[in-house]
């Protein structure tokens, strides 16, 4: 396959090129595609204008469910208890989508309802006695049939707590979001266990949400929420011990001792049973409260327990998170006026979340390779379904890349590869990566459409060099402009030559309906981050080197399957220790590389979104060094390994440049590959108060995992 | 993927349930009972009382022959508990491109759906029937005029049978589950009619 044509579409003075594929999709049978539906948003709730908040309870459930074209099974859910329109029983779906606006406030009750008996060989802490580090395999999820030695298939030679493990517990990571990592923030080192028969807690979350106010610490929250949470951990505590004893197997890890350690030491505690509230701010910029403000755009919310947030996407427990702008000249604002769309976007908005379901993991399979709903990708929840346009019409695209990134065929490691926007007839203009706007100069010069980066794993031999990639966890806005004139047939929207979806133009043209020719300006706190200077703080973990054990680059059994590191060292395996600790407001580059092969590794922190200031493919031989106009991110692919000539490995490398304002707190750096990061490919990062730099770095990180 | 799950009723009894599997996919023993351990000769590690370590899953016959297993329990005392596990091919799509047909003559009856185990639901049937220039002449549910499907009460699949009434080129789907709960949707078919 060979690239055979162009197409030119004008912004303005400036031309950009957008590459076409000539294939023979380009001519449709009349039936493509019978039996695909509409697309459907997902069900969706807003927040409440007047009150500032958005609040809702997201309910985690299990049941049979069909995975279209696959099969009906158990699988577990995200469901919102006051999102429209109803999820139908038995239909799978994302989680409900969240709209707010700057400024608001998410108020979100997680109940974990997960009948366990129904998952009952996954433990949530590690079985080895007494508590090392290091751990054995004990407490890791086991399948297969074990050999001679009592060696079980999986988990080989993976270790606790970096293997799947634990995966009736969860939380919801905030994907995107700028606020607090701790207490009731986006807290991904919080632990909610199932209880499908809990106690009704709406009444006592409420509590907390009416007053607005966020709870700084344990003793911020109700009395009675305290009390009941440290008798539940207590029974739990008392019922798995039991079992254990049962099943001749070693006392599991007290989680109340865990908890009252925490707590004695004025930290959070870990384990919550059935139930947690989120809350948190969307900070506005320009409210003048805030160094940094929240990026209004399409951020996402995933479960993030660790050892099971790959089975967790594969069940599809993510959603959308849309933030709109607050304020007239904002993202959301310029683009709806832009098109005379109102205060909502409604038909015109299209959200798209590309998930694989699959209720069970590769590795846990005798064969280790994906299954067949690991292989596909579903949008929406939807087999292949329709988008509907009229000719000439605008639509604003939110894609979501939440599948877990490594669908052979499909995604190939952790990326989307190009098809999507080489559709002929169809003109496509990037407005946003990771719900951060682009600048005017990059919307003009499309740097992902135009093929300007070497983002991920493209081997040299690729038909397309590059082009817009999702890597596992990317998101990006795109205005969408059908053809002209109606298409008898649906156009597939194809990736690696499967189709993702359809669209089909239809019905009257819409007159005079084109992109805009100049692009809103950045807010400042979005403006390019200055380089650093020498007052400025470096920082000592970098590079931050993604690798296997030593002498291993290449994927496959070997023959057990590698063990995914960070610096030499899987999460947590020299015990509780902050990896990567920054001072608050600290401004740093930091160097990423990739030590493997075949696999870009989507390297992911939260809380703070950052700016591609260099990216080297080492397989490309392509480096991408802006001048400025750098791209923000919060997922950056970085380029897989090449072996040299002289058998050196010469590392795919990134550069990026990151701040630190608002917030201190502990949370997490890892490979979005989530199946990766289960297995140990991540790090504990910790912001702390400029005076408490490095002194509180290492004081009392989280030990459970 | 499948969940066999060992249970004890109020006079003692222990149920081991049938399940049926296509030969890829794994099964999960989840023991209900919990006043006994089992050990299912399917897997040589232990199920233990409820809720029951450490492994429990496995492949029911990785060599890909049998059509069906029988498991029983290894442990002294639980001889006589047993549970089956009946295996059926892929439920999987055949003869997308059916042979050509004559107008307002009976077709020979030709498979679709091949595997799986009965019984098989039809659903979300739609059809159109097109022209040679690619306009569409007629369409709606079903799979076109004069033409039916016929699921199978043995496990044999789904046939297409019928008269086609109308010249053109039929195409149809149709979404189908089966007894394992399999499913396939958006298989693309046709059938030149002339």
């Amino acid at each position: 396959m060979k690239i055979s044509s162009g197409k030119i579409l004008s912004l303005g003075a400036i031309a950009v090129v957008v590459v076409a594929l000539g294939v023979s999709f380009l001519t449709p049978p009349a039936s493509a595609q019978l039996g695909s539906k509409e697309l459907v948003n997902p069900p969706e709730i807003r927040s409440d204008p007047a009150k500032k908040r958005l609040r809702e309870v997201i309910e985690l459930v299990n049941g049979q469910f069909k995975i279209p074209g696959v099969e009906t099974t158990q699988l577990r859910q995200f469901r919102g208890r006051n999102a429209k329109p109803e999820v139908p029983a038995g239909t799978i779906s994302p989680g409900p989508t969240l709209r707010a606006r700057l400024g608001d406030q998410i108020q979100i009750a997680f109940l974990n309802k997960t009948d366990r008996t129904m998952f009952p060989f996954t433990y949530v802490t590690g079985r080895d006695k007494p508590p090392p580090p290091p751990f054995s395999s004990l407490g890791c999820d086991k399948s297969g049939l074990p050999d001679g030695n009592g060696k079980f298939p999986y988990p080989a030679a993976d270790i606790y707590p970096n293997c799947f493990h634990g995966s009736t517990t969860a939380n919801i990571h905030y994907h995107g979001t700028h606020t607090s990592p701790d207490g009731l923030g986006d807290n991904v080192l919080v632990q909610v266990l199932p209880d499908d028969k809990q106690r009704d807690w709406i009444p006592i979350f409420n509590k907390i949400f009416d007053t607005g106010k966020i709870p700084q610490t344990w003793e911020d929250l109700p009395q009675d929420l305290r009390d009941a949470q440290l008798d539940l951990v207590k029974k739990r505590d008392a019922e798995e011990k039991a079992e254990n004893l049962k099943n001749d197997l070693p006392e599991p890890e007290s989680m109340l001792k865990a908890n009252l350690e925490r707590i004695a030491a004025h930290q959070w505690p870990q384990y919550f049973i059935g139930a947690f509230p989120n809350i948190f701010d969307l900070p506005d910029y320009s409210s003048g409260k805030v160094d940094a403000g929240q990026a209004p755009g399409t951020h996402w919310y995933h479960a993030h327990k660790h050892g099971s947030t790959s089975l967790h996407i594969r069940n599809g427990l993510a959603g959308a998170l849309i933030i709109e702008s607050s304020q007239e000249g904002g993202y959301d604002h310029f683009i709806r006026k832009a098109f005379g769309w109102g205060d909502r976007y409604e038909k015109h908005e299209k959200i798209l979340i590309f998930q694989q379901y699959d209720p069970i993991q590769n590795l846990e399979r005798p064969s280790r390779r994906g299954g067949k709903g690991s292989n596909q990708v579903l949008v929406n929840g939807q087999l292949t379904p329709t988008i509907t346009m009229r000719p000439g019409e605008v639509q604003l695209w939110r894609m979501i890349n939440a599948t877990e990134g490594n669908a052979a065929g499909i995604i190939n490691a952790g990326n989307f590869k190009n098809g999507l926007f080489q559709t002929t007839g169809f003109t496509f203009v990037q407005t946003a990566q990771d719900g951060v706007q682009f600048s005017p100069l990059n919307y003009v010069n499309q740097p992902f459409l135009n093929c300007k980066i070497p983002n991920g794993a493209i081997p040299p031999d690729d038909p397309v060099p590059n082009g817009l990639i999702l890597a596992a966890a990317n998101r990006a806005d795109l205005l969408v402009k059908a053809p002209a004139t109606a298409q008898n047939a649906r156009i597939p929207f194809n990736s690696q030559g499967v189709t993702l979806f359809f669209v089909k133009v239809e019905g009257e043209p819409v007159a005079d309906q084109s992109f805009p020719d100049t692009w809103m300006e950045m807010p400042k706190f979005l403006q390019d981050l200055p380089k650093p200077g020498p007052h400025d703080i470096t920082n000592p973990g970098s590079p931050v080197k993604f690798q296997w054990e030593k002498d291993r680059t290449g994927t496959g059994p070997n023959p057990d399957p590698p063990h995914f590191m960070i610096n030499k060292k899987q999460f947590g395996e020299t015990g509780p220790i902050v990896d990567q600790c920054m001072p608050k407001d600290g401004l740093q580059d930091w160097v990423l590389e990739n030590y493997t092969t075949q696999i870009a590794h989507p390297f992911h922190i939260h809380i703070n979104p950052f700016q591609i200031v260099e990216m080297f493919s080492p397989m490309l031989d392509k480096t991408y060094t802006p001048k400025d106009n750098y791209i923000w991110e919060d997922v950056i692919a970085i380029p897989p390994a090449k072996i040299g000539d002289d058998g050196k490995v010469i590392p795919g490398r990134v550069i990026i440049r990151q701040k630190y304002p608002d917030f201190t707190g502990t949370f997490v750096l890892h490979c979005h590959i989530l199946a990766h990061e289960d297995r140990g490919m991540m790090q504990l990062v910790r912001i702390v108060p400029r005076e408490k730099y490095p002194t509180g770095c290492q004081d009392h990180p989280p030990a459970h995992h | 993927m499948a969940r066999i799950r060992i249970t004890r009723d109020a006079g003692g009894n222990v149920s081991f349930e049938t399940v049926a599997v296509v030969p890829t996919d794994t099964v999960f023993f989840i023991n209900l009972d919990t006043q006994a351990e089992h050990q299912p000769d399917l897997i040589s590690n232990k199920l233990g009382k409820s809720p029951s370590p450490p492994s429990s899953s496995a492949q029911p016959d990785p060599s890909g022959t049998k059509s069906q297993v029988v498991y029983k329990c290894l442990i002294a005392g639980h001889g006589n508990e047993s549970g089956t596990i009946n295996i059926f091919p892929q439920l999987t799509a055949t003869n997308q491109k059916l042979a050509a047909a004559t107008k307002g003559q009976p077709i020979a009856q030709q498979q679709v759906v091949k595997g799986g185990m009965s019984p098989y639901q039809i659903s979300n049937e739609v059809f159109e029937v097109v022209d040679a220039a690619g306009n569409v002449l007629q369409s709606g549910p079903g799979i076109g005029p004069g033409l039916q499907l016929v699921p199978t009460p043995n496990n044999k699949g789904v046939f297409v049978k019928g008269t086609p009434t109308v010249s053109g080129t039929y195409h149809f789907t149709f979404e189908v589950d089966d007894g394992m709960q399999k499913n396939l949707q958006q298989v693309q078919y046709s059938m030149i009619v002339t």
